[in-house]
């Protein structure tokens, strides 16, 4: 009784956030032609995704974001359907993109970007940009060949990297602020489309490094901000967006 | 084999399932006009009105999208239908009052009151945008802003009741939805 009650106040207390310094990164996509990387502001990143047992804090504060509540519009047929079932610890999923904001905003907080999540997610346990190391590269495509189950969400999730955040990989996939910005048309008079979401367009890149950042803007790119997926959660950000 | 299944399956999961309309007061946003004033979408209710997404400072499309809308603006006169023509800035951090002012200057727009240019703060931008199903990524070195191009037809309930390119695409069936009484539209699953 009193250490399900001592489990319930750790668990509903702020999500704890790390300061990530300021550096550049070279994304996947989003440079231009004459750019080789990206300046990164620092920021503070949630060292893991909002748990089931914070969503709830947040739903009894904002009942409107309930399931029962939620406007059609605002977040599919699947939103928290299986909310009940999740254990207070578990990463919060089946939350739209809306819903995700919603939260950050709550705690005062915002979603990160997509150029500063995948900074974060660069890094492993001893560098800060391991995109190119074969070992956490093999890490994140074996979490990305695995079915997901919601025994998954019971997993830690990639450890503690070398800014002190866990859980990039491994465990959800995670809203960003501008997750479907690299789906515009910049000129849809030319015909230039995103080359890189094209089909037939994965081929092209045959450098295996760049394969799991293109799983995840593939993804990013084809979900829609009402979409509730059962392995989609996300975490929050603060401080100066670029 | 199937390495990437769980993904694939995530994609198809996404694709599926009827979208109601999008609308713009489900969030509420809060906007700067060119006076100065606040305000907030919610005042519109009850009007129909064209909406598109430009910045002040884009090279390329925005000044097409203007050009658009000018037209765009001549053919509702022309029907007998004007309507307010809702301009946000997808760059307010440099779209300021006078970048706004000289906007107008430069595309002949200095005098033309059924353009209102919306300013808000970058989260409402991304708010709306999202509601409307407007893509648009910023490069944080240079500020160039890649995005969608589209001009959205708002009903009286906030609803989107058409949209077309603001590039390519012809003005009439775009004219024509302006005519639609609002009860004929779909109704929002809501």
């Amino acid at each position: 009784m009193v250490s399900a009650a001592l489990m319930g106040v750790l668990l509903l207390q702020a999500d704890p956030r790390m300061s990530l310094p300021a550096g550049r990164f070279a994304p996947l996509v989003g440079l231009e032609a004459t750019q080789s990387d990206l300046p990164v502001s620092a920021f503070w990143l949630d060292v893991r995704p909002v748990t089931r047992a914070r969503f709830a804090s947040f739903l009894a504060e904002h009942p409107e974001w309930s399931r029962p509540r939620i406007d059609a519009r605002l977040a599919d047929e699947r939103y928290l359907a299986s909310f009940d079932r999740l254990r207070p610890s578990d990463p919060v999923v089946e939350v739209s993109f809306f819903a995700a904001r919603a939260y950050c905003q709550w705690v005062h907080a915002r979603l990160p970007t997509t150029l500063e999540w995948e900074y974060a997610a660069a890094a492993d346990e001893t560098l800060r940009d391991a995109s190119r190391s074969p070992a956490h590269l093999q890490r994140i495509l074996d979490w990305y060949s695995k079915a997901s189950s919601p025994d998954g969400l019971h997993e830690p999730g990639s450890p503690r990297n070398v800014y002190g955040i866990e859980a990039l990989h491994g465990l959800v996939w995670e809203w960003t602020e501008d997750f479907n910005g690299q789906g515009a048309f910049g000129d849809s008079r030319s015909g230039e489309r995103n080359a890189n979401f094209t089909c037939g367009s994965a081929p092209a890149s045959n450098r295996r490094e760049e394969y799991a950042a293109f799983m995840r803007y593939a993804l990013r790119s084809s979900l829609t901000p009402r979409a509730a997926l059962p392995n989609v959660g996300f975490r929050c950000a603060s401080g100066d967006a670029p | 084999m199937n390495r990437f299944a769980s993904l694939a399956v995530l994609v198809a999961i996404a694709a599926v399932g009827a979208e109601p309309l999008p609308n713009v007061l489900s969030l509420e946003t809060t906007w700067r006009t060119e006076a100065g004033d606040t305000v907030t979408l919610r005042e519109r209710k009850g009007t129909t009105y064209a909406l598109a997404f430009v910045y002040t400072s884009c090279p390329t499309t925005c000044p097409l999208t203007t050009q658009k809308l000018k037209k765009l603006d001549a053919a509702l006169l022309k029907a007998g239908t004007p309507l307010d023509i809702v301009v946000v800035s997808l760059d307010p951090a440099h779209d300021t009052p006078a970048a706004v002012a000289e906007y107008r200057v430069k595309h002949g727009l200095a005098q033309a009151k059924r353009f209102q240019v919306l300013v808000g703060a970058e989260p409402e931008v991304r708010t709306l945008s999202m509601l409307l199903g407007f893509r648009y990524v910023r490069n944080v070195e240079t500020g160039t802003i890649t995005h969608d191009n589209a001009v959205f037809l708002i009903g009286p309930e906030g609803d989107l009741v058409a949209s077309m390119s603001s590039l390519d695409s012809a003005l009439a069936p775009f004219v024509e939805a302006v005519k639609v009484p609002a009860v004929r539209r779909q109704p929002a699953s809501h």
